[in-house]
């Protein structure tokens, strides 16, 4: 290598590695492709890539010619010193170039000679293109410019690679940005932080790209559209992946729903750089699926609604399934609830009364006691009024007309009652009204309150004293004299009043001053004296005042009670100089007050007592002053509504606030208007208990009027009638039961066919239930049920037992339930089953009323006795049959089974049926039929099966389901019969068939050529002969014999060995005598029109015998002379006759010719065939052409087959 | 004048046999014989060489037909024609595994069969 060569190399690679001072793409090359023409000192440098679609068309990127940058061009590289190059080496001519490439208009044009190309690589190695330098001279120093060509290759290549992407990349972008400007969504772009930097624009939004880009989705959306729209971009950047959301934007003013499809443009490090979201209006699709959803959900509830009416359905019918409990459930309800009111009537301590129109029907025991009578006999149906006094008559006979005729009437009121000796009593009564079977009852709940009265009375009564002693003690308190005293405690002078002398029953005269404290010691009681001098020194030392009572001996020997009040004196130094005080003489209010005390606690032992009685009745009293507002409530009214003994000003709050929300209103109107309109009150409220119960209390208030008609208080009682509300709560409930009740027996009757009877003994009278004479067959218009009436429709031999039954119920023997016939008017026999249920209380008006039901059981016997049966056909069935459920476990199996598996009736039941009969079997063959059988579809198979015990058994097989009693599907039945006997013979006569059949075939085989034997003999015969007449002669009874062999051909061949196709045998048959014929029917035609007909042999060789005669015939005598002509053979089925003709249109038979009778063997022998063989007929037509045509039906030989 | 082409006849029926001989020679043909059994058929061949065969394909107290044809046709190349009145596809399906051979149905058309013999020869 020279120095020059090493310089250019130098400089091309300096130049190379210089590259990124130099602008890339097409601008890069243009400057490599001059450098190149002024290093290698070359005229012209080409740079060209090739057309990826067509790599045989290259196109310049560059070209240098000595006038500098040249026009691109297009060129094919056929025919050029460049083809070579294509994905080539470097491939050089140094000289003689136009003459190498004369086709090359460019090498010409350039005046080219000499060339050196290098190709070009992609990154995959694949050709991209290549440069070509050529000089108008050949070159100096071709290696050099190899040399440098080489080095520049790679990047080159490279660069043309990046220009070709950059053109992919830009066509991408268009069509991008195509599909984004054209797109109706909206397209954003956005950084990860969230700010646009990219807008679509669609034109169906009112807004522009200069609107969004550059924001931040918080400066467009609310705050929490935005967060939604930034966590999702959050989560995007997070995890790489795109991300669907659907919000719905404050859009204009109005909500609407969008889809924001977002997904993340990474770089080549895998880093989010930028989001795009694609914004769609979903908010049709959102309505119209919301829409769907609430539609789903109503469709949903009413799926929902409809299995609950189903369920309820259901639960109706498994009601109605339970009638029948219910009816004994039922007679045992209402014997149960009639013991309880019994029980709840004899043992309540309140009298009970129930009355209908005024008149007593119903009296408890502790009615009769309270009223002094014995039993209820003696005061049933007697007026009410009765045991009321003759004072009150008219009162109480006015509430019970105004509650009877619905005006208004008390349910609460006290009034005076009279005993059956004609004592009276105080009673307050609570009424109810009731009504059954149409008829108004009364009900009446009695109290005595004699005894409460009087101590009411009495409380009044002391009240009145009370007031009494009070007054006096005023008038005591005004009379009494109170004297004071002195006591200087310097000079221990004692100063008393008058009044103090005569207290102390002391002569002032006589006592003086000094000696008047000893004195009056002297007169106090000993032993209050130590007290008052404890009393007088503290006084005196501690400045306290006192208050003392004490004792004084009177000259009388009596006592008299002081109460003396001491004062200290006390001086400005504060020292006490003297006490000052009174003296009372209290003997009188000591008196009094004692006497006061002892009146209290009577007062306080009558109260204890109308307390105890309160308590007793649970009734409390209370009185409100309406003056003072003073409340006082007797201690039961405290224990009622569970309260404190309280302060009288809180008393009537604490009152309210047991009361239960519901009754306020009303109680406070009552007391308004009670206290400003002086009405007395009654009513009921409830009130709330501490255990969260409810008290229910009946109040009465009365105002307490004074002379002017002013009231000035309230007095009223309260009584807790919670029992009594239960009572009748419950009574009110058993009612509501006992109609239910009686519903549900109606329809458990209806459904169960039971219907029910009462039945008078004495007067023979019954009464029937609907159902009753629907099970009789009779209509209640129709017949009436008195027991001769029934004993004329009960069958004459049920009659006895009837009579017995009766005869046990009038004699009060025990009734045995029985089942008996009758004939209904109809005719139809029915079974039916009697019970009697009870008779009416003893001594009752029902003493001698049987109740009863009867059943219609005619279905159930049918049932049963139909079932007996299948069980016993079962059970003795030589098939083997066998049940199991649907787990698999045998269920029930008859002794043919039992016997076949060599098994017990306990060893197979339960037990699994693979178990028995082998996995394999099971899984193969009983599981895949026992679906199909429980898909609905027949499972009846065939199958050798071989059995413990009876071993090898060619078996019938039959599933079905099976259902129990409710008929819910409990299994499988199978049925397997036994049928190898059968199964035996079936083979053998089918191999018995089959042998038959194949020496028929053999048969007919060797017929056939017995025929063809024959035949041939003729033939031979023939050829022998010198007599035409003989020789034709002979042909004819060939060509017979043939077409009766022919027959058996077709028989052999034929399916069935027994019927032929009779168009296939005239088809062969025809063919046959043409080629037997065959000198004499050049001139002719032969035309079939045949129809498909199967016969069988006896058909066949006649109608082939018949055929062949009239054919033979029309050729021997129809066509004289060559005449040309047709035949035609026809066979058509018309309705069930055989129709075939044979017509010629020959010369015609002679005129005159009679042809069932002329001479001619054939002729006879075909009119033979016809009526005496085929039992059809024969007839000649001449009218225009020759046709003979034969008429048979088949049916003639079908048995003879 | 060509020199006749001599027809060998395998048919177990002695009259049939006959006829076809005849038959044969009065339509310019020479038979070198017949044969009833398949055994003697080969035999012929072996020593007579003809240029066709008839063949019937029942052959009492012999192999049938067909089976003297398999035999045969692992040596000589002449046509067969078999005469048989079975038409089973079975029959016609061992027939066509043989090459070179015809059938026709019995009972034959004299015309019939000497046209394919004509035909067959002409090959």
């Amino acid at each position: 290598m020279t120095d020059k060569s090493l310089e250019k190399l130098e400089a091309a690679i300096n130049f190379v590695s210089e590259k990124s001072n130099f602008e890339s793409g097409t601008r890069y090359l243009e400057t490599l492709s001059e450098f190149l023409s002024s290093l290698l000192e070359v005229d012209y440098v080409i740079i060209n890539k090739y057309r990826k679609e067509n790599p045989g068309v290259a196109e310049t990127i560059a070209i240098y010619t000595p006038n500098g940058l040249a026009a691109n061009i297009v060129y094919n590289l056929v025919g050029t010193p460049c083809h070579n190059v294509i994905g080539a080496k470097l491939c050089s001519y140094a000289a003689n170039l136009q003459q190498l490439f004369p086709k090359d208009e460019f090498v010409i044009q350039m005046n080219a000679e000499s060339y050196v190309g290098i190709p070009l690589w992609d990154g995959n190695r694949a050709p991209i293109g290549h440069i070509a330098v050529m000089h108008k001279e050949k070159f100096t120093g071709i290696k050099t410019i190899e040399l440098v060509l080489k080095s520049i290759s790679a990047i080159a290549g490279r660069e043309i690679e990046r220009i070709i992407y950059k053109s992919k990349l830009k066509a991408s972008e268009d069509r991008f940005n195509l599909l984004l400007q054209s797109s109706e969504d909206m397209i954003t772009i956005h950084e990860p932080n969230g700010r646009y930097i990219y807008y679509n624009g669609p034109s169906c939004y009112a807004i522009t790209s200069d609107d969004i880009v550059g924001k931040m989705p918080k400066d467009l959306f609310n705050q929490d559209e935005a967060n939604t729209l930034l966590n999702a971009f959050e989560k995007v950047e997070k995890t790489g992946k795109s991300e669907t959301i659907e919000v719905l934007l404050d859009w204009l003013g109005a909500e609407r729903w969008f889809s924001e499809y977002i997904y993340p443009v990474k770089n080549d490090k895998d880093e989010v750089i930028e989001l795009v979201k694609v914004c769609k209006d979903i908010h049709h699709r959102k309505i119209s699926e919301q829409e769907i959803e609430r539609q789903n959900k109503a469709l949903l509830k009413s799926e929902k609604q409809l299995l609950e009416s189903n369920e309820e359905y259901q639960a109706i019918n498994e009601e109605l399934s339970l009638a029948n409990e219910e009816l004994l459930l039922a007679t045992t309800q209402i014997e149960e609830s009639e013991v309880k009111f019994r029980t709840i009537f004899d043992h309540s301590t309140d009298a009970i009364v129930v009355t209908k129109n005024g008149r007593g029907v119903f009296f408890n025991p502790a009615y009769l006691k309270l009223l002094g009578y014995k039993n209820s006999d003696e005061l049933y149906g007697k007026k009410i009024t009765d045991q009321v006094v003759e004072r009150e008559r008219d009162r109480v006979s006015k509430y019970i007309i105004d509650r009877n005729t619905e005006n208004f009437a008390p349910i609460y009121y006290e009034s005076i009652g009279q005993r059956k000796n004609g004592e009276e009593f105080d009673y307050e009564i609570s009424i109810s009204t009731y009504t059954l079977a149409n008829e108004k009852y009364t009900l009446g709940i009695i109290r005595d309150i004699t005894l409460r009265k009087l101590f009411q009375k009495e409380l009044d009564a002391q009240n009145e004293k009370l007031n009494e002693l009070n007054n006096a003690l005023n008038d005591a308190q005004k009379l009494s004299k109170i004297g004071s005293w002195e006591f200087n405690l310097e000079t221990f002078n004692l100063n008393w009043s008058r009044e103090t002398y005569r207290i102390f029953e002391l002569e002032e005269t006589q006592t003086p001053q000094d000696k008047l404290y000893n004195a009056y010691r002297s007169k106090v009681h000993p032993d209050d004296i130590p007290e008052l001098d404890r009393l007088i020194n503290l006084t005196s030392k501690k400045r306290l005042g006192y208050q003392y009572e004490h004792r004084v001996l009177c000259k009388d020997g009596s006592l008299k009670c002081i109460l003396g009040i001491g004062q200290p004196v006390i001086d400005a130094s504060g020292k006490v100089i003297a006490i000052r005080g009174t003296a009372q003489d209290i003997t009188q209010r000591k008196l009094w007050q004692k006497e006061l005390d002892d009146q209290t606690d009577k007062l306080y032992e009558l109260n204890n007592a109308l307390n105890d009685a309160q308590k007793l009745s649970k009734i409390g009293s209370w009185e409100l002053d309406l003056q003072t507002f003073e409340l006082i409530w007797s201690l039961e009214h405290y224990h009622i509504f569970e309260l404190e003994e309280t302060s009288s000003d809180k008393l009537y709050d604490a009152y309210r606030s047991k009361i239960h929300p519901d009754d306020l209103p009303e109680f406070d109107h009552m007391i308004k208007l009670a206290v400003e309109k002086g009405l007395g009150y009654e009513y009921e409220h409830r009130v709330l208990c501490e255990d969260g119960s409810i008290k229910y209390i009946l109040g009465i208030g009365q105002p307490l009027i004074e002379a002017s008609g002013k009231a000035i208080a309230i007095r009223g009682t309260v009584q807790d009638i919670t029992q009594r509300k239960l009572f009748q709560k419950e009574l009110d409930l058993q009612n509501d039961k006992l109609s239910e009740l009686n519903n549900a027996l109606n329809q458990a009757q209806k459904l169960s066919h039971v219907g029910s009877w009462q039945w008078d003994m004495t007067t023979d009278t019954a009464k029937w239930s609907d159902e009753m004479y629907s099970i009789y067959g009779v209509t209640k218009e129709n017949f009436y049920p008195s027991s001769e009436n029934v004993a004329k429709i009960l069958l004459p031999e049920e009659l006895a037992k009837m009579e017995k039954a009766i005869d046990a119920l009038l004699t009060g023997k025990m009734f045995t339930p029985f089942e008996f016939r009758i004939m209904r008017p109809s005719g139809e026999v029915r079974t039916l089953y009697i019970i009697a249920l009870e008779q009416g209380a003893i001594g009752g008006e029902n003493e001698k009323i049987i109740f009863g039901v009867t059943q219609d059981i005619t279905d159930r016997k049918q049932k049963e006795k139909t079932s007996l049966h299948l069980a016993q056909i079962a059970a003795n069935s030589t098939d083997m049959i066998v049940l199991f459920n649907l787990a698999f476990e045998y269920q029930a199996a008859n002794r043919t089974y039992l016997n076949a598996f060599d098994l017990s009736y306990d060893q197979l039941i339960n037990k699994h049926v693979p178990d028995l009969v082998g996995e394999e079997y099971f899984k193969n063959i009983i599981m895949p039929n026992v679906t199909k059988c429980l898909e609905g579809a027949d499972v009846h198979y065939q199958l050798w099966f071989d059995f413990p015990k009876i071993r090898k058994k060619y078996m019938d097989i039959t599933y079905s389901k099976y259902f129990d009693n409710d008929g819910f599907l409990a299994g499988i039945a199978i049925n397997l019969s036994d049928i190898t006997l059968r199964k035996h013979a079936e083979e053998k006569i089918i191999r018995s068939l089959e042998e038959k059949e194949l020496l028929l075939r053999e048969l007919y085989h060797r017929t056939k050529n017995n025929m063809q034997v024959i035949s041939s003999m003729l033939s031979i015969q023939s050829i022998y002969t010198k007599n035409d007449e003989v020789k034709e002669m002979l042909g004819e009874t060939k060509s017979r014999i043939m077409g009766m062999a022919l027959v058996h051909e077709k028989l052999y061949q034929a399916q069935d060995l027994s019927w032929i196709d009779l168009k296939d045998y005239i088809n062969d048959l025809v063919e046959l005598l043409k080629g037997s014929l065959l000198s004499k029917i050049s001139n002719l035609a032969v035309v079939t029109n045949l129809e498909n007909t199967r016969t069988n042999i006896d058909t066949a060789v006649p109608c082939g015998l018949i055929i062949n005669e009239l054919f033979t015939n029309a050729i021997k005598h129809g066509f004289p002379d060559n005449k040309i002509g047709v035949i035609k053979i026809e066979l058509i089925n018309i309705a069930d006759e055989i129709c075939i003709s044979v017509t010629d249109n020959g010369v015609g038979i002679p005129t005159g010719l009679d042809f069932k009778n002329s001479n001619s063997y054939g002729l006879n022998a075909v009119i033979m065939l016809a009526e005496h063989q085929l039992g059809g007929s024969l007839t000649l037509n001449t009218e225009h052409d020759t046709e003979f045509i034969l008429k048979f039906k088949e049916t003639i030989n079908v048995d003879r087959v | 004048m060509e020199d006749k082409k001599k027809i060998l006849i395998v048919e177990d029926e002695a009259i049939n046999a006959m006829y076809l001989g005849v038959l044969l020679k009065n339509n310019g043909f020479e038979s070198t014989g017949t044969a009833a059994t398949g055994e003697s058929a080969i035999a012929s061949v072996e020593k007579d060489c003809p240029d066709l065969i008839l063949m019937d394909i029942t052959l009492r107290n012999s192999m049938d037909g067909i089976s003297v044809a398999t035999i045969l046709r692992k040596k000589y190349i002449f046509p067969i024609i078999f005469i048989s009145g079975y038409d089973d596809k079975e029959t016609l399906a061992r027939i066509h595994s043989i090459t070179n051979t015809w059938k026709l149905s019995k009972p034959i058309v004299e015309t019939t069969l000497i046209d394919l013999i004509c035909e067959v020869l002409a090959h």
